[in-house]
């Protein structure tokens, strides 16, 4: 069994729709914001509370409100440190546009930001905008646990018991996506007819790109349906792996979420047994 | 309009309607007000005055070339952490994939055993159900916030430390080493059983 097909395997029964759902939907990330920050009105702030107690997706989500709407110690000596870089380089200019380059990066007279700082990419990118709109929920904690998983089954397959747990495989971290890819995935033996995730509810549109393993894009199309044909007489071949992956869209068309990329395969067309005329070429 | 006794929504008002002079004083006073809770915030999750001051700089960017899209439903200080949410994770995923890289021909390889039974099942029902219930019920609280932060969110172990005030000795990777366990414990050997046999 393949690693990366495993993955995908655990991923999408993570999240499937039929899967036990929670007690109650998961409150939307601005009201557990708003419960961390403490406007919430009383009936409601109760709500969310004992939502917590069942769900500590969100309830994570809440630490990392609470962190930022929690007392604020100004006289930290790093605090005052990041604040002086800040106004020395603020953001506020007359054109958005002219807006200081970020610390490190080409315009900047500072010092260059160290290789991971990813800030000068982060400017070229289109902005991303409004983090997703619900939280994750169990839904996005299975998707993240089901990674966890994979790497424990693949330790039940392939090792004896009683072995220390292997750390999961760094690229088997799905980090931040939550647009879970149904297929196709792994090996198939016919053509499947079409990409097919989950559907985002915050999305209003999803973009779908298909790459080789040498990373040549062979498709990248936007739909609102959240599935795409597969035709594999465009572009595709037999026994050859392809990569694909999809983000979600909201209206103003910046990304809302991700899913990890994939990888399938159709096999290849049995050996014709000797005799007999030959199959079907050229799908 | 004093701009210091201003609240954070009169100042953003200030900012849209006024001439070029109240509008860049109304946003350096509402930003300079906000400096030290967002770099407080970015300096838990860098652990780093450098990364940190990189991190809110970049918030703050984001946050003036977007403020057109603040109408006001929530407080500015809401709207504030979502955008620093999502400058975070959008870096989350930046180190992501610095870190996976592009797709090689090892990560492609060709799978050495093309049809287990037992993991074919994952397309079941059934098994996605008892998968969520392990993960509802074989998990602490903990373990499962961390386990979202890590897997779901991309927090590096030492930001979840810092995020969720972790004392024990290795922090997150603690939590996330016994969550793995349990669930291969639980789940995994749930299905370890019921492979080869068609039967549950």
């Amino acid at each position: 069994m393949n690693a990366r097909d495993l993955e995908a395997l655990v991923r999408a029964a993570a999240r499937s729709e039929d899967a036990a759902p929670p007690a109650e939907p998961c409150p939307l990330l601005e009201r557990l914001q708003e419960y961390a920050a403490g406007p919430l009105a009383a009936a409601e702030r109760e709500r969310v509370r004992r939502h917590l107690d069942g769900c500590p997706a969100c309830a994570a989500e809440v630490a990392l409100a609470a962190a930022f709407f929690g007392p604020v110690a100004e006289a930290d000596p790093e605090v005052e440190a990041v604040v002086a870089r800040l106004r020395q380089r603020p953001a506020v200019a007359s054109d958005p546009q002219l807006v200081p380059a970020p610390v490190g990066s080409a315009e900047s007279p500072l010092p260059p930001a160290p290789a991971s700082s990813g800030v000068a990419d982060l400017r070229e990118r289109r902005p991303s905008g409004h983090a997703e709109r619900r939280a994750p929920g169990w839904r996005g904690l299975a998707l993240a646990a089901g990674v966890v998983l994979a790497g424990g089954l693949a330790f039940l397959v392939g090792r004896p018991a009683g072995d220390p747990l292997p750390p999961p495989p760094e690229e088997s971290t799905v980090r931040g996506s939550l647009v879970v890819p149904v297929g196709p995935l792994g090996e198939a033996a016919d053509w499947p007819t079409a990409f097919r995730w989950e559907p985002v509810r915050e999305a209003r549109s999803y973009r779908l790109t298909v790459r080789t393993v040498d990373d040549r894009t062979l498709l990248a199309v936007t739909t609102e349906a959240s599935e795409h044909p597969l035709s594999p007489a465009a572009a595709f071949d037999r026994a050859v792996t392809y990569r694909w992956q999809v983000v979600a869209l909201d209206e103003r068309g910046e990304v809302v979420a991700r899913s990890p990329e994939v990888s399938f395969r159709v096999l290849p067309l049995a050996e014709p047994a000797p005799g007999l005329p030959p199959g079907p070429v050229g799908q | 309009m004093v701009v210091n006794e201003a609240s954070d929504e009169e100042l953003i008002a200030s900012s849209r309607a006024g001439d070029e002079a109240a509008r860049r004083a109304a946003l350096e006073a509402l930003f300079s007000r906000h400096y030290a809770r967002v770099a407080s915030w970015c300096l838990r999750l860098a652990g780093d005055r450098d990364e940190a001051a990189e991190l809110a700089q970049e918030v703050f960017l984001r946050v003036q070339t977007r403020l057109d899209s603040f109408r006001g439903d929530s407080r500015f200080t809401t709207w504030l952490y979502q955008v620093t949410r999502s400058v975070a994770l959008n870096r989350f995923e930046q180190q992501r994939r610095r870190a996976v890289g592009s797709l090689d021909d090892e990560d492609v390889a060709e799978p050495s055993d093309p049809a287990p039974s037992a993991l074919e099942r994952m397309a079941d029902g059934e098994l996605r159900a008892r998968f969520q219930q392990a993960l509802r019920e074989d998990l602490q609280p903990l373990e499962g916030q961390v386990l979202y932060l890590h897997f779901g969110l991309g927090m590096r172990l030492d930001a979840i430390t810092r995020m969720l005030g972790l004392s024990n000795a290795s922090g997150a990777k603690a939590y996330v080493v016994a969550a793995k366990r349990k669930l291969a414990r639980g789940f995994g050997r749930w299905l370890q059983g019921t492979d080869g046999e068609g039967t549950r």
